[in-house]
């Protein structure tokens, strides 16, 4: 009887193991998650500190859903002297998103799945209010991954079609409308102990373009299209999971020799903290 | 190609897309895989020649009995259309219009599912190009979506004082289905469209069947964003376990002023067995500018460990359809 009420008090308390380092890298986590993201950016054009809060729930069915809130805290661009800080918007993403992950095949070590995700037109200063990120998005993906235990290779292509954002200026409607901005990533990790995962990356955005439209009464929007260029960019860090703690810690470093916005090369340092629950 | 050179993701999700399905590492692991191929050619009664040449391919992911996993489908088409630069010239050159469309469909659950969609046009020439994006939502036998699209000429435009740079135009259309299924082997499905075109539609209209447009003409029945309203309906019977047949008929009205456009297809289709489908179609179009006979075949090859059985289809290689390439699957060929 003894031994039984003893057995029977380590199984009621006993405590779910901690999830291993790729469990916690599961964008399919089931359960409750947050993330928080801290960057700095530093190029030829101005130095900026941006975050993003995120909070994710995940089902069995392989169905998450998040919610992603990007604050810029600060941005040195003289091109926007009247900006206060922070600010919803700018910075690692554009728009306050909500989003759901689809896993249609595999589970937490190989899968393929999809998002399909909306960007909401909330800014929350006059110049953001003013620009081509007031409006709405669509946040779109298919992301994958192949794991062969002691490397695991990662492939996402994203795209991002925007709705126009409308203003009014000088007694004439303005349209500012932005083409898809695909791109495409791969990333390379490398599994040397159950705590690290040091991981090499490649992003590519492709050209898009920018449509200012307006409205002179001719029955149609007259029209002036200027592009944006190709970005690349090549990053390295390393990921790190705290033996009893469900934590997953990254540091990133991003090298990215030619931006559209600043001539030269833009760096990016980047620290991401994740709990899962 | 000039498209693909243009976007290098689209050649790249064309690459995937035409590729994966002849993967063995993936064939051996995902279990509902689908792909069909189109050609096509058209002639019109007035303007010349119109060919049309294009591919379609779906890629079902998932399986029905594995809950761990959403089933979801991908599925991309593209068609070229060659047709005469100026179609009152007998001797004019030809050019040709590149449409894509592409997209994810997502069963949520039993009954209901998320889908996605891209399109987009391109005509060099004319230097026009649309770009769509739709979202769906099903909730059988009702199926809902919302297209948001812009046209534009990005080509100078001249005017009654001075020239204008390009002109665009955007547009939204909501479109309603409905599946009326009659037994396990016969469906019909209605479907009606409303577009709300930014700014008002006649003078963009009246632009694109300028002139100095006019080879426009030629590809009514292409251009995806210049309808104001379509409806019409879908008959898919599956007669026996080897054929199967599907008819269709619209009736729409176009920004460009030849109107009505009345449009059919009749397919037949033969499951060979569970896992080899072939159809032959033939669709009819006709406005008062021109009429258009295209021909179509589509064969289709399926990997599914279940046995599952995905029978015929209406492919137009035009705006995708996230539910055209399955139609309800009756007991068939276990």
């Amino acid at each position: 009887m003894r031994v039984f009420l003893l057995a029977l008090v380590f199984s009621t308390t006993a405590v779910a193991a901690t999830p291993s380092l790729k469990q916690r890298e599961d964008p399919f986590y089931q359960g409750p998650s947050a993330e928080f993201t801290l960057s700095g950016t530093s190029n030829s054009v101005s130095n900026n500190t941006a975050t993003v809060f995120q909070g994710q729930y995940g089902w069995d069915t392989g169905i998450s859903i998040q919610l992603l809130v990007p604050i810029l805290v600060s941005d040195s661009n003289p091109a926007n002297p009247n900006n206060t800080f922070p600010r919803i918007g700018g910075g690692l993403n554009g728009r306050v998103e909500a989003d759901g992950l689809f896993r249609a095949w595999g589970d937490t070590y190989d899968y393929l799945g999809f998002n399909v995700g909306v960007g909401f037109p909330w800014q929350s200063t006059a110049v953001e209010q003013n620009g081509d990120q007031d409006s709405w998005l669509l946040s779109l993906a298919v992301f994958g991954r192949v794991d062969w235990d002691w490397i695991a290779l990662e492939g996402r292509l994203n795209d991002s079609p925007s709705f126009p954002a409308k203003h009014a200026a000088n007694n004439v409607e303005v349209y500012q409308d932005v083409t898809n901005s695909v791109s495409i990533s791969g990333t390379a990790f490398v599994y040397p102990y159950k705590w690290l995962a040091p991981f090499f990356a490649y992003t590519e955005v492709f050209p898009s373009a920018v449509s200012t439209s307006i409205d002179q009464g001719l029955g149609y929007f007259t029209l002036n299209q200027t592009s944006i260029g190709r970005t690349r960019t090549v990053s390295m860090g390393a990921e790190l999971a705290p033996v009893n703690v469900p934590v997953l810690l990254t540091f990133e470093f991003n090298v990215t020799p030619l931006t559209p916005a600043a001539p030269g090369t833009q760096y990016s340092g980047v620290g991401k903290v994740r709990w899962l629950f | 190609m000039a498209l693909l050179k243009k976007r290098p993701s689209l050649a790249f999700a064309v690459v995937v897309l035409l590729v994966s399905p002849f993967s063995s590492a993936f064939g051996a692991e995902i279990p509902h895989l689908l792909t069909g191929y189109d050609l096509s050619g058209s002639t019109s009664a007035a303007g010349g020649s119109i060919y049309t040449f294009g591919a379609a391919t779906t890629l079902h992911w998932g399986s029905s009995d594995d809950l761990s996993n959403r089933t979801a489908d991908t599925h991309f088409n593209y068609t070229s259309g060659i047709a005469p630069a100026n179609p009152f010239d007998p001797n004019s050159p030809l050019k040709h219009s590149d449409n894509w469309g592409g997209g994810v469909k997502i069963d949520l659950w039993e009954g209901a599912s998320i889908g996605v969609d891209l399109d987009g046009l391109e005509d060099s020439f004319e230097n026009l190009s649309t770009n769509g994006q739709k979202i769906t939502l099903g909730l059988e036998p009702f199926k809902f979506s919302y297209r948001f699209a812009q046209s534009a000429i990005n080509a100078a435009i001249p005017q009654a004082k001075s020239t204008v740079t390009g002109a665009l135009i955007y547009q939204n259309t909501f479109e309603l289905d409905y599946d009326w299924k009659m037994s396990d082997r016969s469906t019909i499905s209605f479907d009606g469209a409303y577009s709300i075109f930014n700014p008002p539609a006649p003078n963009f209209g009246n632009l694109i069947n300028a002139a100095a447009l006019a080879s426009f003409s030629n590809f009514q029945d292409t251009l995806q964003s210049f309808e104001e309203w379509k409806f019409g309906g879908t008959w898919l019977m599956l007669w026996t376990d080897l054929i199967d047949t599907s008819v269709s008929a619209h009736l729409s009205h176009e920004i460009i002023p030849a109107n009505p456009l009345i449009d059919t297809d009749l397919v037949i289709g033969f499951q060979f067995n569970p896992r080899f489908h072939v159809q032959l179609g033939w669709e009819y179009s006709h406005d008062p500018s021109q009429t258009l006979n295209t021909a179509n075949l589509e064969v289709r090859w399926s990997w599914d460990r279940y046995n599952e059985t995905v029978r015929g289809s209406v492919t137009k290689g035009q705006a995708p359809e996230p539910e055209s390439v399955e139609p309800s699957t009756p007991e068939l060929s276990k």
